[in-house]
């Protein structure tokens, strides 16, 4: 049994709309390897994940929580869900996953169009619209560009992107050369490298886009707040009440100088937000790290105090 | 088991589709068995050594080998079949025949007629409806019918369904959740694309469900009986749920009163996914075999895909591609395309594969030639499912390669003339399916319906094959019509020939099946323009007769 203390209810599932982001790009372009490094990293969001060939996704057997069905839970808090048939069973599966998960993502088949996956979540009910990210690998893209079988479609995936992952990029690479080639194809996408990429960043896909702007999609943001200092019960409650009515989700661990032994978890959905006690630390370091997000189209002001933003990215300023 | 006694069943034409012995009037047979094919005259040899009983029921008759679909898909036959029709053209159903319904007017009044007929706690789903003729449909417009009742109205397409209050409340579906969601009309009750897929996942529970499957099944039974088929290949084992379908179709085709045997083609996709890879599926693959029954045979075939769904534009193609400059699909990665078929090639199955488009073509042929030049086989069936778009090159080398066509004709009636209007031009439209070349460049050539899809009705298929009539009447590249006689190989022995049967069934001849299509005329004094009107009389399935009660 977990302790648990409330401020107000327990999250429960809420007319609130988990973001729906889709992962997508040619066999060989890094998708799993990305996927891979969600479910490992602990990044303090609980993501659920539609994995298209479960062969290649590989599991640290050690971070597996749980197995029911189709749903394999993991350490960090995501959870795993085979691709079968149909797209829809599998967004419901996670959709009824409680306590609700902070997006879906999906990995797309090699040969999909990812719009065509992206337009699901302007339909399903419980989903928004969390953006495309399309993977490229340096060494390949403009060679597959020029394939009698799928040219096109290579092209038509880099369009359909809100932002390009370039994968595999080394020093024989004209990275320079290399963009503008991706732009001369897409023009509106963005663009960047996968070292670049951490998974809190997966929130500002949909806001990478230009094209974007204006359109009915909900995009989301993302901040994440640290401090490797132990704080007090109050303190923290405190500064969660201060935060903007803004925010949509927050998520995270806090280092409790009342009970320096565990890790204390947070999550709140909209107003809701509770705070329990977790796992003991054990060898990992003792740090507070608490995600928060919210729809681009607001601005919420964040409280000064006793978090800092390590986003890198000033408090009440757009990500970059 | 087994009786010395001989059957032999007299006809007042036999067409044996035996190039060297073409026509009988006597068929003596054992435990379901061809012992010889002739005359009473000629059979006396054997007459004069066994007991035997003369079956003269089928006297005034023409039997002909039994009919072959090599191609359909009874789980999707069983999902619509438990629908009720309202449809704009006329569909014989072994259970009714459906009326024309061409106004709004009449729509509705055959949907209250259903309404009334309906068990009062049971859905009612219709299929059929089409805004041309039906005019529009709402959830205002179902409500009248009844408000409590839940009725589904599924489009002709399959494309989209409205809702009335009834069916939403029943499946739980909100004003709340659907608000400011696109492809779901909540104040209309219109589903379409994301929006349909949101409304199946909501349905599929009761459309799958295993006594609503099984009902579908035991109605495909007799469909496929009407139409005369003595053997069905259900060409995607697993396109729903692998085992929900082995199940059902354990339970009903299996039966000993389903009067045809079903050849089963796992999809190799469907497979790989539930067993957790490529290597586990052919593993898995290579024990079904012990699975079969006398009426579910498990050869070892398998069933891989290359491009989208013709019905949906999304084949695709070589340049010019489509008009308005739009994709097609692929469902596979083409290199992933070729790393499975090499897997089922090596391991010596016969490969079927669903190819659209010119393009979707195009890999099928390059995956050959590059496993021929690995391994070369020699009879290895590898067929082209479909085979919508083609350039007359490419025939040439289906015929190079020794691969064999198993074509859906019925894309040349039914979309001919809108897909020349709005697809890809009359040149290329007019050329869809061109089993005429393959016929003319020695290639076996098969036709099926890919049901539901097209009527699962191989005389109607063989009709659309050798006029080429669209739904205008309109004669479309009658270059690529089969003769007659061509036509009735593609639904006979042609198409045991692409199921790898043709030593066992698919023509008339000592030591094959005795299985027959009965029929009141004789096609080759009607031509093929008579031959969608011929009634199916009776089956005869492994020597013992099903008649069809009109």
């Amino acid at each position: 049994m977990l302790r648990q203390r409330c401020s107000k209810a327990p999250p429960t599932l809420s007319m609130t709309e988990v973001p729906f982001i889709v992962i997508g790009g040619y066999l060989g372009a890094g998708k799993t390897t990305l996927i891979n490094k969600i479910l490992g990293d602990n990044h303090g969001l609980r993501v659920g994940v539609l994995i298209n060939d479960f062969g290649a996704i590989n599991i640290d057997a050690k971070l597996i929580q749980g197995q029911e069905g189709p749903l394999i839970s993991l350490a960090n808090g995501c959870v795993c869900c085979r691709l079968g048939n149909e797209l829809g069973s599998g967004i419901e599966t996670l959709l009824n996953v409680t306590p609700t998960l902070d997006a879906v993502l999906v990995e797309t088949s090699g040969v999909a169009y990812p719009a065509k996956i992206a337009s699901y979540a302007k339909t399903w009910p419980g989903l928004a619209p969390g953006g495309t990210l399309v993977m490229a690998d340096a060494n390949r893209i403009q060679l597959l560009a020029m394939d009698k079988f799928v040219g096109p479609l290579i092209i038509e995936q880099l369009r359909q992107a809100d932002r390009v992952l370039v994968t595999k990029l080394d020093k024989d690479n004209d990275w320079p050369s290399l963009q503008r080639w991706i732009n001369a194809q897409a023009p509106d996408v963005s663009i960047m490298q996968s070292d670049e990429f951490a998974s809190q960043r997966l929130f500002e896909i949909s806001a990478s886009n230009h094209s974007s702007v204006g359109s009915a999609n909900i995009m989301f943001e993302s901040k994440t707040f640290t401090t490797s200092d132990s704080l007090d019960l109050d303190d923290i409650e405190s500064w969660l009440v201060s935060l903007p009515p803004e925010i949509h989700r927050i998520k995270g661990i806090f280092y409790n100088s009342g009970d320096p032994k565990h890790r204390w978890v947070i999550q709140g959905v909209g107003r809701q937000r509770a705070i329990s006690t977790g796992e003991a630390w054990g060898k990992s370091p003792k740090q507070t790290e608490i995600v928060v997000i919210w729809p681009t189209s607001l601005s919420p002001k964040f409280p000064d105090g006793i978090l800092e933003d390590s986003t890198g990215c000033h408090p009440n300023g757009k990500s970059p | 088991m087994g009786t010395d006694e001989l059957t032999v069943f007299t006809a007042r034409k036999v067409i044996t589709m035996n190039r060297s012995w073409p026509y009988a009037t006597a068929i003596a047979t054992k435990n379901g068995r061809i012992m010889e094919v002739g005359t009473l005259e000629t059979l006396k040899p054997w007459l004069e050594s066994h007991p035997h009983r003369i079956n003269d029921q089928f006297a005034d008759k023409v039997v002909a080998p039994g009919f072959i679909d090599p191609h359909l898909h009874p789980s999707m036959a069983a999902v619509l079949l438990p629908m009720r029709f309202i449809t704009a053209t006329r569909w014989e159903l072994p259970w009714e025949t459906v009326q024309p319904v061409t106004t709004p007017v009449d729509f509705f009044r055959r949907l209250h007629e259903l309404h009334g007929e309906q068990a009062p706690d049971e859905p009612l789903f219709t299929w059929g409806y089409h805004q041309l003729w039906h005019g529009p449909m709402n959830r205002t417009l179902l409500n009248a019918v009844s408000v409590d009742r839940p009725i589904i109205v599924w489009h002709r397409s399959f494309h989209e369904l409205y809702m009335n209050d009834g069916a939403m409340a029943w499946l739980g579906i909100t004003a709340n959740e659907t608000e400011g969601k696109q492809q779901i009309d909540f104040a209309a009750g219109r589903f379409y694309e994301n929006g349909l897929a949101y409304a199946i996942v909501k349905l599929n529970p009761y459309i799958l469900s295993n006594e609503r499957y099984r009902d579908g099944l035991r109605r495909l039974v007799e469909v496929a009986h009407h139409g005369g088929h003595t053997t069905l290949g259900d060409m995607a084992v697993g396109l729903f749920n692998f085992d929900m379908e082995w199940q059902g179709t354990k339970d009903v085709l299996d039966d000993v009163n389903t009067p045809f045997r079903t050849v089963l083609v796992p999809s190799a996709a469907s497979v790989a996914s539930i067993q957790g890879g490529h290597d586990q599926a052919l593993t898995f693959m290579d024990g079904l075999a012990e699975r079969g029954t006398e009426r579910l045979l498990f050869p070892k075939h398998v069933k891989l895909f290359t491009d989208g769904a013709f019905f949906s534009q999304l084949a695709q193609l070589k340049e010019p591609g489509y008009i308005d400059g739009h994709l097609g699909e692929w469902l596979v990665a083409p290199e992933q395309f070729i790393d499975i078929a090499r897997r089922y090639w090596n391991a010596g199955y016969m490969i079927h594969v669903h190819c659209t488009g010119d393009l979707g073509l195009e890999l099928a042929l390059d995956a050959l030639d590059t496993l021929q030049w690995e391994r070369p086989r020699f009879d290895h069936r590898y067929t082209i499912e479909h085979f919508g778009f083609s350039t007359p090159e490419q025939v040439a080398r289906i015929a190079a390669l020794g691969a064999s066509v198993s074509a859906n004709v019925y894309y040349v009636h039914e979309l001919s003339a809108i897909y020349a209007q709005q697809g890809i031009g009359y040149e290329r439209a007019h050329q869809m399916a061109r089993v005429g070349s393959c016929v003319r460049a020695g290639i076996h050539t098969a036709i099926h319906s890919d049901f539901t899809m097209a009527p699962a009705s191989p005389l109607n298929n063989a009709w659309v094959a050798s006029t080429r009539k669209n739904m205008d009447g309109d004669v479309v590249c009658p270059e690529e019509s089969l003769t007659l006689d061509q036509a009735l190989a593609a639904i006979t022995i042609e198409a045991a020939y692409v199921l790898g049967m043709e030593d066992e069934i698919g023509s008339l001849r000592a030591g094959k099946s005795a299985d027959f299509t009965v029929l009141d005329t004789d096609p080759y004094a009607v031509g093929g323009e008579g031959l969608k009107d011929i009634d199916v009389a009776a089956t005869v399935f492994k020597g013992t007769p099903y008649l069809i009660n009109d």
